[in-house]
């Protein structure tokens, strides 16, 4: 399928080597950010297939950095696969909805929006991976 | 009641006797010697197998199974404060109380204090004398400066019980092989989260206690979810766990337990930090992944 490109967006440091040296070593082209804020401009910039996005994070969480890229017709079509913390108390409550696009309007079809539970496995994340991608490239 | 030794064949009362101990040899010694004078044994390896045996028998409604508990302090899995600490919790909802009786190497005036803050009746050193641990288990005979206890109910006796049986126990700080699951067993890219998560834990362990210091429920939960991740990644089991309780804490039990969760968490973290400050971890790794890789 090419060399994909992956952004990871992750505030835990050891957690965003581990997801990009598991990536990178599949043969991923990957970048990282480490606040949301940053993630949105990486996104922007770089038009990642797919952003990996961690829930939990200070100042701007996951739910709102995926809402600004679903606003913003350069990033809304980018898949996302969420990170949430398996044994938690994710104290999230109420995923934002991702912004309505206009009916029948392809360019604004919104990525998909997956789940997948930390802490991350290596065998697990890239089956994920693969797979979001897989079903993109059917899609698109 | 006459006092009861080790050389009266009767004890003043049979006792029915949750042993936490894992140490085998303890274990069988002492199991021994308290069947022998009559009472009656079950016998466990370590803090969380006795939890497990309390809450096991609080969903049954079988109510109390034991009028003692004899809790060694050090053990893996679990330890024996904590287990002490969660049993008394567990029996908050039943208002009944069995008596813990500490077993520990370390009979220092500090510690004698921090279990007896956590809810234990009495208090014994190793090595055990049978005489001084018969009439700890009595609770006419608490150590004097222990807070004054209910009287033990007569066991009710429930139907046949069996402790939890024997889990594969993780006994040092990191279960490497999670650790290595996460980064599909690439030790060099485990190498570098560790030393990232090594500059953080210390940062992230002052920010956890600070938000503790200023009692703020939402920052110590948003701290120690945090922590978590990190131990996770690391495979620090029982640094996790305790994170994840602590991040579960609100309110009123955050008063109460979590200065005692925090100072077992940071002991727990930095038993993972040792662990993977000696760069021999690297050499273990590589060996488990040629043993299961083939």
């Amino acid at each position: 399928m090419g060399k994909s490109r992956i952004l990871c967006v992750d505030d835990d440091r050891p957690t965003v080597t581990i997801i990009s040296g598991v990536l990178k070593k599949e043969g991923f082209t990957v970048e990282t950010a480490l606040d949301g804020a940053e993630g949105l401009r990486k996104a922007r910039s770089m038009k990642p297939d797919l952003i990996i996005l961690d829930i939990a994070m200070p100042k701007m969480d996951g739910f709102q950095v995926h809402r600004h890229l679903r606003e913003n017709p350069d990033t809304a079509r980018i898949d996302v696969l969420m990170l949430t913390a398996k044994d938690g108390v994710d104290k999230i409550v109420e995923p934002t909805l991702p912004a309505t696009p206009q009916a029948g309007d392809e360019t604004y079809a919104p990525g998909a929006l997956e789940y997948m539970t930390k802490p991350v496995k290596a065998k697990e994340l890239i089956e994920r991976v693969k797979a979001v991608l897989a079903s993109t490239g059917e899609r698109g | 009641m006459h006092q009861v030794t080790a050389n009266t064949d009767k004890p003043a009362r049979p006792l029915s006797i949750l042993l936490v101990e894992d140490s085998p040899s303890v274990q069988e010694m002492a199991a021994l010697t308290l069947r022998f004078l009559g009472h009656q044994v079950t016998a466990v390896r370590n803090g969380l197998q006795a939890v497990q045996v309390f809450e096991e028998a609080g969903r049954r409604g079988v109510g109390s199974l034991f009028d003692v508990v004899l809790m060694d302090l050090s053990m893996p899995e679990m330890d024996g404060l904590t287990a002490a600490r969660l049993i008394r919790e567990e029996e908050a909802a039943s208002g009944r109380r069995v008596r813990i009786v500490a077993l520990t190497a370390f009979a220092t005036p500090e510690y004698r204090a921090k279990c007896r803050a956590i809810g234990m009746d009495a208090f014994v050193a190793k090595p055990i004398n049978m005489d001084e641990l018969s009439e700890a288990m009595m609770p006419s005979r608490a150590d004097p400066d222990v807070q004054p206890i209910l009287e033990a109910s007569p066991s009710t006796k429930g139907e046949p019980f069996d402790p939890p049986g024997d889990r594969p126990s993780v006994s040092g700080p990191v279960d490497l092989r999670t650790a290595l699951e996460a980064v599909g067993g690439d030790v060099d890219i485990l190498a570098a989260a560790v030393a990232m998560a090594l500059e953080e834990i210390p940062q992230q362990m002052a920010k956890l206690k600070a938000a503790m210091s200023r009692g703020e429920t939402q920052a110590v939960a948003a701290e120690a979810h945090r922590l978590k991740g990190i131990m996770a990644n690391l495979g620090g089991t029982h640094a996790r766990e305790r994170a994840r309780r602590l991040e579960a804490l609100d309110g009123l039990d955050l008063r109460r337990s979590g200065p005692e969760l925090l100072i077992d968490l940071e002991r727990e973290v930095g038993r993972v930090m040792d662990f993977y400050a000696d760069a021999a971890w690297m050499r273990h790794a590589r060996e488990s992944q040629e043993g299961s890789d083939g």
